[in-house]
């Protein structure tokens, strides 16, 4: 398992490399940070003047690999407005963090058990209704929905704060019920039919055959198999989660990460829409990796095709 | 699908619209959608585009849902019924346009690595891979901040941020076509292998990429709006569903209407949609049917 993992971080690396590149070159083209920085005033010795000395008349490679070597070292370079990079990011992480875990949360603790549910009452009445709202779910724009429960909850009925990350739990739960409906619904569509699947598996009528009670046939022998493919869903959403927090951030003024590079790509901050793309890109790199690490101690089949390919 | 890739054209189809119609849910979501095209289409006939879609009319500004206005009119005395009308002909055309831009370019990049394999397919699933690890609501916002925001680059950065999940899949499926006894026989005829890739192996392949397109289009719709919404899409006045919620936000408060009818017709729209998508992969593999 050890190379397993050293593998995984091992190609990581060169792809991080060539995707930082990507990323870089890319908003090299977006425009001229240079004039942007100088204003709408400045004349054109003046902008000139100062692409000289903020070095972007240097060759794409050059600038690259001084950018990079400042990555290496954690300086990210400054912000229009003379703000860290960094700094920004990793006060604005944790926001984001909290969000993307909360609504992880909902879609575990709400989804599954539904979704085992309607499994279970395959084609009844309960299945029909639960099925309905998840594809409901997974059809409703997460910003609409933000929107409607703000009127409905916040405005009308009072109970939880508008907007902003300043009352604590209860704050949290409208923007992480939005950013997680999509996902929840997905969930529990796959967790349904992972479990039907299970269901209908040899293994579960000789469980029942040799006496097992229904509820261990269920939870025990169906839903233990039926995890495996729920669990890879559930990690690979959360890049997705990440990435759809931004407009659900927006909504909300949530503090985090996605609202903040919106802002700066409105502002054409070219420093720091590279810095948040990058270290966002490295953060779920990261969360990937472990997923994909954890899954290989979950499922015993990859684990032993592994081993015996490596011994 | 085995039987059917062996029979006529006109009878897999019948074959297809057979399996499709016994879904009540996905036949009504199709009436429905044509139902919507057809708004869509209609809409600049009863509506001019300059005087009640996005011109100004003072003396009729914010009045509630009546029966003149059944969706009420915003800010600027325009009737939200007419430009939630009109709207539906933006959300359509960059849904389907983005969603062919990564069919197309995704079912050629991952048939192309799966049939030949090699280093073509080594390099071509290294830059997917590269794309996966950026989520691709994320890509999607770099392309708009790099080539602007306006309507062609909206439809090219979700077309584009959506190819490697394409590729990916067509891959897959081109790989489990590739082991099929046909695609065999047909190799030791001697068939060419780019005949044999384009007849055989990319047409019964199809069908994933058939159901991943039309889920797509549902993710497309709702993706784009919120790009209007953030004011990286299509901007204000046109009557955009993501740029009218936009819009309306600031009377959000005292005009509640002006959100709910432009968000409705985007949810109503995405889940016709994917119902339909629900019943085409029923239709189109029947062992997947549950």
């Amino acid at each position: 398992m050890g190379k397993y993992v050293l593998k995984r971080i091992l190609t990581i690396i060169p792809m991080m490399l060539v995707l930082s590149f990507l990323v870089f070159w890319v908003m090299s083209l977006t425009g001229d940070p240079a004039s942007t920085l100088a204003g709408s005033e400045a004349s054109a010795e003046d902008i000139e003047l100062l692409r000289e000395s903020m070095g972007l008349n240097d060759p794409l490679i050059v600038r690259y690999f001084r950018y990079l070597s400042g990555v290496l070292h954690g300086d990210f370079g400054q912000g229009l407005y003379g703000n860290d990079v960094l700094d920004e990011f990793l006060v604005r992480i944790p926001y984001t963090i909290q969000l993307a875990c909360a609504s992880m949360f909902i879609t575990v603790i709400i989804a599954i058990p539904l979704g085992i549910i309607a499994a279970v009452r395959q084609n009844k009445l309960t299945d029909t209704v639960l099925s309905s709202i998840a594809i409901c779910g997974i059809s409703i724009p997460g910003f609409w929905l933000g929107l409607m429960l703000i009127i409905v909850f916040a405005v009308q009925l009072r109970w939880l704060p508008t907007s902003g990350a300043t009352d604590g739990f209860r704050s949290i739960i409208l923007p992480a019920f939005c950013a997680g409906i999509s996902n929840a619904s997905l969930v529990m569509r796959m967790t349904r039919s992972s479990m039907i699947d299970n269901l209908n598996a040899d293994f579960l009528r000789t469980a029942r055959a040799k006496g097992v009670s229904e509820r261990m046939v269920i939870l025990k022998h169906a839903l233990k198999n039926a995890l495996i493919p729920i669990i890879t869903i559930v990690g690979s959403q959360f890049s997705i989660l990440m990435g759809g927090t931004v407009v659900v951030e927006s909504v909300f003024a949530w503090p985090g990460v996605g609202s903040y590079l919106i802002t700066s790509i409105r502002s054409n901050d070219y420093n720091m829409v590279t810095g948040f793309v990058l270290l966002t890109t490295v953060f779920i790199a990261g969360v990937l990796l472990v997923v994909d690490i954890l899954y290989a101690f979950v499922d015993p089949r990859i684990k032993a095709r592994y081993t015996t390919k490596v011994a | 699908m085995q039987e059917t890739g062996l029979t006529k054209k006109r009878s897999q189809f019948g074959f297809f619209w057979h399996q499709f119609k016994k879904n009540k849910g996905a036949l009504i979501s199709l009436i429905v959608f044509l139902g919507i095209v057809l708004i869509a289409l209609i809409s600049p006939l009863v509506w001019d585009y300059e005087t009640e879609v996005i011109g100004m009319n003072s003396s009729q500004r914010l009045i509630s849902p009546c029966l003149e206005h059944p969706f009420g009119t915003d800010h600027m005395g325009r009737d939200v019924f007419a430009r939630v009308c009109y709207g539906a002909r933006y959300s359509l055309v960059i849904g389907i346009l983005a969603v062919l831009i990564s069919t197309v370019f995704g079912v050629f990049l991952g048939s192309v690595a799966g049939f030949y394999g090699g280093k073509v397919e080594w390099i071509i699933m290294r830059i997917v891979e590269m794309m996966l690890m950026l989520p691709s609501l994320m890509l999607a916002i770099i392309i708009v901040a790099l080539f602007g925001v306006n309507l062609s680059n909206l439809i090219i950065a979700l077309g584009v941020s959506t190819i490697p999940h394409f590729a990916r899949n067509a891959r897959a499926s081109v790989m489990t076509v590739c082991g099929k006894e046909y695609i065999e026989a047909s190799a030791a005829i001697g068939e060419p292998k780019l005949k044999i890739l384009l007849k055989h192996v990319i047409p019964n392949a199809m069908s994933p990429m058939i159901v991943q397109a039309t889920t797509r289009l549902g993710g497309c719709i709702v993706t784009a709006s919120s790009f209007s919404f953030l004011g990286l899409g299509v901007m204000a006045p046109t009557p955009e569903w993501g740029a009218m919620l936009s819009d309306a936000r600031s009377y959000m408060w005292e005009y509640p209407y002006l959100v709910f009818f432009p968000g409705l017709a985007i949810f109503i729209t995405v889940l016709c949609i994917n119902l339909i998508g629900d019943g085409v992969r029923d239709a189109l593999d029947p062992k997947l049917k549950r």
